[in-house]
């Protein structure tokens, strides 16, 4: 007979064990008399440790503890740090996306170049050749039509103040002014006080 | 004057960090004695208890600030008071006492039993007297690292995994210590080598 292991015994004593194991184990239990000996003899320590009285305590520790803080700096009490607000995620997720849109930004004078640089581009030998020809020109005529419909928001980009400056630069600038946004709102380095903290231990 | 028995923990800890550290004596005499019991199981010496117990409620002074008042203040102040102890059996480097009839006089063991009951017959009083010496003594004997297991399992009744989170190790050490530490201390009470 397959006797219970030791863990299986402390397990059990500790409703530690998941419901089928501890209903396996208490089956066994019933009918194996070494298993059932280890177990009292287990249960005894366990009413041992229990029943042993709390030491009386010598002297009062109040009045030594109230004197030592008394040079120890007053304890500030942390400020919780608020939860990130979802329009403040949202305000950053959009000023990534847009960042990132004017680092790729082709610009007007960059169309040209794509267009013909895409016409150029050698055609693979394809069973049809002139209906992949007919779709690759519809495809490069949206594309031009997009863009073309974007180059007024550029255009208004460059007629601003800061005309001077290029799509990445633009992107810089957006990802710092988020930053210090960011920052100003303590939404980043503001202190925390979490509501389970593993670090509260003094020692 | 303020009356501070009247008071919860929460409260008290409050006045503390309004600037009221008078408010804070209420709390250690709520919990001296738990404190310095568990340090005393640990350590096995009157004084070292004290001076650790007093060493536990002074840092945990210093860390009000970030103690979280939702939760309760006597388990976390019997955890600081464990690991500090803890940290000074580890910096001492404290060889475990050999449990042996006649070993009461050990430097380790210098403690005074009390009597477990006044009212009982002599002949009970002695033999309850004796078994806790024994299972102090068994305890002392046992790593500090499983003394600090078995003292928050069977005396701050802490689950595994509180355990590990206030000893900073793994839930299957948790496991292996004590699991352990009950043998040792059967042996030990069973009088096998």
């Amino acid at each position: 007979m397959n006797h219970l292991t030791i863990e299986t015994l402390n397990l059990f004593l500790d409703q530690a064990l998941d419901t089928p194991t501890r209903a396996a184990a208490e089956s066994h239990l019933a009918t194996c008399e070494v298993c059932q000996a280890e177990l009292d003899a287990l249960r005894d320590l366990f009413a041992t440790l229990a029943a042993l009285p709390p030491a009386p305590l010598p002297a009062d520790l109040a009045a030594p503890v109230l004197q030592r803080i008394a040079s120890t700096p007053a304890p500030i009490q942390r400020q919780a740090r608020p939860a990130a607000h979802p329009y403040a995620i949202a305000a950053l997720a959009a000023q990534v996306v847009l960042a990132g849109l004017l680092l790729a930004w082709p610009g007007s004078a960059l169309v040209g170049v794509a267009t013909t640089t895409l016409a150029a581009l050698p055609q693979p030998a394809l069973p049809d050749p002139s209906a992949m020809l007919s779709w690759l020109d519809g495809w490069l005529s949206s594309f031009v039509a997009i863009v073309s419909r974007l180059a007024p928001a550029e255009d208004a980009l460059r007629a601003s103040p800061l005309a001077g400056l290029s799509p990445a630069q633009w992107a810089i600038v957006l990802v710092v002014v988020g930053l210090v946004w960011l920052l100003g709102n303590r939404w980043i380095i503001a202190g925390s006080s979490e509501p389970h903290n593993t670090k509260q231990e003094a020692a | 004057m303020e009356s501070w028995a009247a008071l919860a923990d929460r409260q008290l800890i409050t006045r503390v960090l309004n600037g009221q550290p008078e408010a804070y004596g209420e709390l250690v005499r709520r919990y001296q004695a738990a404190v310095y019991n568990a340090a005393y199981r640990l350590v096995g010496n009157q004084q070292d208890a004290l001076d650790l117990a007093q060493e536990a409620f002074v840092r945990a002074y210093s860390a009000l600030g970030s103690f979280d008042t939702a939760r309760p203040f006597g388990p976390w102040i019997n955890r600081v008071a464990v690991n500090i102890a803890l940290n000074w059996l580890q910096r001492r480097r404290v060889p475990t006492v050999p449990l042996a009839r006649g070993q009461a006089s050990a430097p380790e063991a210098n403690t005074e039993w009390q009597l477990a009951d006044d009212s009982a017959e002599p002949e009970r009083v002695y033999l309850a007297s004796e078994q806790q010496a024994q299972l102090r003594m068994a305890i002392l004997a046992l790593p500090p690292h499983y003394r600090a297991v078995v003292e928050l399992r069977h005396f701050q009744d802490r689950s595994y995994e509180e355990i590990a989170e206030a000893l900073g190790i793994s839930l299957s050490d948790v496991k292996s210590h004590l699991f352990r530490a009950r043998r040792l201390l059967r042996e030990r009470l069973e009088g096998r080598p």
